[in-house]
């Protein structure tokens, strides 16, 4: 096979890769949302997504800890120490957007606010194209046209299924629209540094670890600010305890589709990576409506709407799927990590080697340590701890669409956990 | 190599990829202050 025969093969490999991880993001971003349905009214937005934001950092930590060790997360963080700054602030504009959420919906509802925010993968785009030359070369317009099919079907999906429920508060419609549109740009601009720290080479594992300090400090500092002091936070976890196992998990599901979705950034790019997890709006409308019976009562508009939606998505996502970047926006790509390693001074061959699924670090064989084990068992004791005194919530739930979801779920991560493994060795 | 007329200080203070996310965020909290 000629030189350029296999570059083209590698090519296509990474996409379809890429590819894979955004579309297994989209079921576990979808199955994030599952156990915090299962958690009841009472409690504060800002104490809701602390709690899910305790689980994650928890989660956080153990995942790459088990699969590359503290010594290998280590080297990479000290080889490209300028990229903590971008994954610290990465999590306080997700800890911020994923605040705004609660309101915009508080005062504008599902239906209004869901659209508003999801333009966050269009955002995406725009900064992608931007800052990061991506869609520069054919082919461009498939990726455009897709990623609006997925934000106008996700549209029609929300307001097919929003269910108005209890007064809003007044005067406040202007506000939430605000909010939303707000989270919409701190969701896509979150996607700066992703972009940023993989064409320097660094591996999704160690960004997160960096990125959940940001996260968790962002949405500590929220809560006690202004949601009525520390003892008021304090008392309200306290309150919660029995809930925080539904939390806790829903942070566990949402930090394993959030490392497909950074793979997904890191082999097919922002302006394909996040419209296509993005169609967890599709599964989670699955879970709403089998598991939960969200659609029970609703008329046959709604059910049309919900299969016109669909639709749109599956065609958007599939849109997305085929349009491999060609010679010329790979090219651009190049350039723009060439950017990087000139301002940064890093070394060009193993950041290009790591973008080809290579792992130049692990060759080096870093030392693992016994902490990891303890960390891993500690994590693990947190989870089981919670479980224990978790109390059961009332809420009507099909068992068997459960168990059908919890299965399509898994195998996502496992079939798209081998890809990974055998394709990259999670670089 | 890096360009050696440029501290990494220096270097992330003065990239562009910094402050867009900066003032983004800033925008998020104003939101966030007024909206609650």
């Amino acid at each position: 096979m000629t030189t350029a025969a296999k570059a083209k093969v590698t090519s296509h490999s990474l996409h379809a890769l890429g590819v894979a991880c955004g579309l297994a993001a989209a079921t576990w971003l979808a199955a994030a949302e599952a156990p915090t349905k299962l958690v009841t009214a009472g409690f504060s937005p800002f104490l809701i997504s602390l709690g899910m934001v305790a689980g994650v950092f928890v989660a956080r930590w153990t995942v790459p800890v088990a699969l590359k060790g503290t010594g290998y997360v280590l080297a990479d963080l000290r080889e490209k120490p300028h990229l903590m700054v971008w994954a610290v602030i990465a999590g306080m504009l997700w800890a911020v957007g994923n605040t705004l959420t609660v309101f915009a919906v508080r005062n504008v509802g599902l239906s209004i606010a869901f659209p508003l925010w999801n333009i966050n993968s269009l955002v995406g785009v725009f900064w992608g194209w931007l800052l990061f030359r991506e869609l520069r070369g054919s082919g461009w317009g498939r990726v455009v046209v897709g990623a609006v099919a997925i934000v106008g079907g996700a549209c029609v999906l929300a307001y097919a299924t929003a269910q108005q429920s209890g007064p809003r508060p007044p005067g406040g419609a202007a506000l939430g629209i605000c909010a939303a549109l707000a989270a919409g740009l701190m969701f896509g601009t979150m996607y700066i540094p992703y972009r940023k720290a993989y064409i320097s080479g660094m591996n999704p594992l160690s960004f997160v670890t960096i990125f959940t300090f940001g996260e968790l400090s962002m949405v500590f500092a929220l809560a006690v600010a202004l949601d009525g002091g520390l003892q008021n936070l304090i008392a309200g976890l306290d309150r919660a305890r029995p809930a925080l196992f539904w939390l806790f998990l829903g942070g566990f599901c949402w930090v394993v589709g959030d490392l497909f979705q950074n793979y997904a950034a890191k082999y097919i790019g922002i302006a394909r990576g996040i419209p296509l997890s993005n169609t967890n709006q599709l599964w989670g409308l699955a879970w709403g409506v089998l598991v939960f019976g969200e659609l029970a009562g609703q008329g046959t508009a709604a059910h049309v709407l919900v299969f016109a939606g669909s639709l749109v998505m599956i065609v958007g996502a599939g849109l997305i799927c085929s349009a491999e970047a060609s010679e010329s926006e790979q090219s651009s790509w190049q350039t723009a990590s060439e950017r990087e390693c000139r301002r940064y001074g890093l070394d060009f061959t193993r950041v290009a080697a790591s973008l080809m699924g290579q792992d130049p670090l692990a060759q080096e064989r870093p030392k693992r340590h016994w902490w990891e084990a303890l960390i891993v068992a500690s994590a693990t004791g947190v989870f089981l701890w919670l479980a224990v005194i978790a109390t059961h919530q009332a809420v009507e739930v099909n068992l068997a669409w459960m168990g059908v979801f919890i299965v399509i779920t898994l195998v996502a991560l496992v079939g798209c956990g081998v890809l990974l493994w055998k394709r990259t060795g999670f670089s | 190599m890096a360009n050696p007329n440029i501290s990494r200080t220096r270097a992330i203070l003065t990239d562009s990829h910094l402050w867009l996310p900066v003032i983004v965020l800033l925008i998020g909290i104003g939101t966030l202050v007024l909206v609650k």
